[in-house]
C-alpha cells in the first residue's frame, strides 16, 4: 500500500481520458436498471398493497431484505446464483457453454434492477399516498370505474411528486454502477485500475474516477433541479 | 455438479459470525469519528465562517457524490501520499506500517462525516429561528445558544435520518473487503476456501446483514416515537 510520492499529472490526464470512454457503459447500465427496476417496483407495490396476505408479506419481505443488505452483496449473490444455475442448466440440457457464457452486463443490470426495485417501490408508494384520498373517493362516488379513476386522476397527480424522488434514485444508481466491475463488466473503475497498474500509481487513478463521478453527479443534480422546477411551475398553472 | 448445498450454509455460519465484531467495530468507530468531523463541517456551514464555509461545501459535495468504494480506495492511497513525509520527519513513524484497521477506520470516518454534516445542517435548520433569537435576546452567547437551546431540539429532528445513516454505514463497511480487511464479507472467502462454494457463505452474510438492519431500523423507530411523545 504505497502511495506515490510524486503526483503525476500527466498520468492522471491519461487515466482521465481512459475512464471517460467508459462513461456510456455506466449510463447505459444505470438507465436500464432504473427502467427495469421501476417496472419491477410497480409490480412490488401492487403486491404490497394487495388484499392477499401472502402476497403482501412476500412483497414487504423482499423490500425489507433488499434494503437491508449492501449492494455488493446483492451483486455477488446474483453473480454466483445465475452463473451456477446456468451451468447446472447447461449440464442437464447438454449444452457446451459453461457459466462464463452469462454476459456480465446482464448480471450487472439484473442485480441493480433487483436492488433499485425495492427502493423504487417505496418511492411509488409514497407518491401514490401523497395524492389526497378524497380524490379516489370522489372519483368512485361519481361512478367512474376504479381503473379509470387511477389512470386519469390519481396517476397524473402522483407523477410530479414521484419525479424528484426518481431523479435522486437515478443519481444513487449512478454511484451504485461503480461496483459492476466486480461482476466482470469493464467500467470506469476497472479502466482506471488497469491504467493504474500500467503506471503503478493508484492514487491518481482513483482520484480521477472520483472526479468523474463527482462531475456526473453535479451535472445530473443540476439537470434534475432545472427539470423539476419547470415541471412544478407547469402543474401549478393548470 | 451440485449448485446449492444447504449444509454448507450451516457449516460456514460459525466461521463467518466470528468476524461480526470486526464489522461492528469498523462501523461504530467510524460512525463516532464521522459524527465529530461532521459536526465541525456542519457548524462551519451553519455559522457561515468566511473561507472555511466554501471548503466545507466543496468537501461535503465531493464526499457525498463519489461512490463509497472509489472513495475508500482513494483515501486509502491518499493518506500515505499526504502524510508520509510529515510523519517521518515529525514522529519518525512510517505511515505505511500503520495497522490496516486504522487506515480503514480513518477512510470511513471521512466518508461518513459528509452524511452527518448534511444531517446536522438539515436538523438545525429545522429548529425554529425564533429559538436562536430568543436565546440571543436573553444574553446567551453563540456557543451557549447552540449547545443549550438549538442542538437538543435538533437531535429530535435528526433521529430518523440518523438511523438511516447508521444503516448505510453498516452496509458500506462491506466494502472494506476490497482493501483486505477480513470482515463479514472477507470471512466468506476464508470459509469457502476449500469448497469453492462461496454462494452459501454469501447467503449466510445476507441473513446477518438483514438481521442487523432490521434491529437498527426497529430500534430507531422506537427511539423516534419515544422522543416525539410530547409533541
Amino acid at each position: 500500500m504505497s502511495g506515490g510520492y510524486f503526483f503525476d499529472p500527466e498520468a492522471m490526464a491519461d487515466i482521465f481520458q481512459a475512464c471517460l470512454t467508459y462513461v456510456p457503459v455506466c449510463f447505459f447500465t444505470a438507465t436500464a436498471s432504473i427502467v427495469i427496476g421501476l417496472a419491477f417496483g410497480i409490480l412490488l407495490t401492487l403486491l404490497r398493497d394487495s388484499k392477499v396476505r401472502v402476497l403482501k408479506a412476500l412483497g414487504n419481505a423482499y423490500v425489507l431484505i433488499v434494503r437491508g443488505i449492501p449492494s455488493i452483496l446483492l451483486l455477488l449473490l446474483v453473480y454466483y446464483f445465475v452463473r451456477g444455475g446456468f451451468s447446472v442448466l447447461a449440464d442437464r440440457l447438454g449444452w457446451e457453454e459453461n457459466a462464463s457464457a452469462v454476459p456480465p452486463l446482464f448480471l450487472a443490470i439484473l442485480a441493480l434492477s433487483l436492488s433499485s426495485a425495492a427502493f423504487l417501490s417505496n418511492t411509488v408508494k409514497s407518491a401514490l399516498n401523497s395524492v389526497d384520498k378524497g380524490q379516489k373517493e370522489a372519483g368512485l362516488s361519481l361512478g367512474i370505474k376504479p381503473g379509470t379513476v387511477f389512470w386519469r386522476y390519481i396517476l397524473p397527480q402522483a407523477v410530479p411528486v414521484a419525479l424528484p424522488m426518481l431523479g435522486n434514485q437515478y443519481i444513487t444508481m449512478l454511484r451504485a454502477t461503480s461496483l459492476i466491475g466486480y461482476v466482470g463488466v469493464m467500467d470506469i473503475v476497472q479502466a482506471g485500475r488497469i491504467k493504474a497498474t500500467l503506471y503503478s500509481n493508484n492514487l491518481e487513478a482513483y482520484f480521477a474516477e472520483a472526479i468523474i463521478y463527482w462531475g456526473l453527479t453535479i451535472l445530473l443534480e443540476r439537470l434534475f433541479d432545472w427539470f423539476n422546477r419547470r415541471n412544478v411551475w407547469h402543474s401549478s398553472a393548470a | 455438479m451440485d449448485f446449492f448445498r444447504f449444509e454448507l450454509c450451516v457449516e460456514y455460519f460459525p466461521k463467518i459470525i466470528q468476524y461480526l465484531p470486526t464489522t461492528l467495530k469498523i462501523a461504530l468507530v467510524s460512525a463516532v469519528f464521522g459524527i465529530l468531523i461532521g459536526l465541525i463541517l456542519a457548524l462551519v456551514r451553519i455559522y457561515h465562517l468566511p473561507v472555511l464555509e466554501q471548503i466545507a461545501i466543496v468537501l461535503t459535495s465531493f464526499l457525498r457524490a463519489t461512490p463509497p468504494n472509489v472513495l475508500l480506495l482513494m483515501i486509502f492511497f491518499a493518506i500515505p501520499f499526504l502524510f508520509q513525509e510529515l510523519c517521518m520527519t515529525l514522529f519518525h513513524f512510517n505511515i505505511n506500517r500503520m495497522d490496516l484497521f486504522v487506515y480503514v477506520t480513518v477512510a470511513y470516518s471521512v466518508m461518513n462525516s459528509a452524511f452527518f454534516a448534511e444531517m446536522f445542517r438539515g436538523a438545525v435548520s429545522g429548529v425554529d429561528k425564533g429559538q436562536t433569537e430568543a436565546a440571543y435576546a436573553i444574553g446567551l452567547t453563540r456557543g451557549q445558544a447552540f449547545r443549550r437551546i438549538v442542538f437538543p431540539q435538533a437531535i429530535r429532528i435528526a433521529l430518523p435520518e440518523f438511523g438511516n445513516i447508521l444503516i448505510n454505514i453498516l452496509k458500506n463497511t462491506s466494502l472494506a473487503c476490497l482493501v483486505g480487511i477480513v470482515d463479514l464479507m472477507g470471512a466468506v472467502n476464508l470459509a469457502s476456501i476449500d469448497t469453492f462454494h462461496p454462494l452459501e457463505g454469501y447467503v449466510d452474510v445476507t441473513l446477518i446483514y438483514f438481521m442487523l438492519s432490521l434491529i437498527l431500523e426497529r430500534a430507531f423507530e422506537a427511539i423516534s416515537v419515544r422522543a416525539n411523545r410530547y409533541t
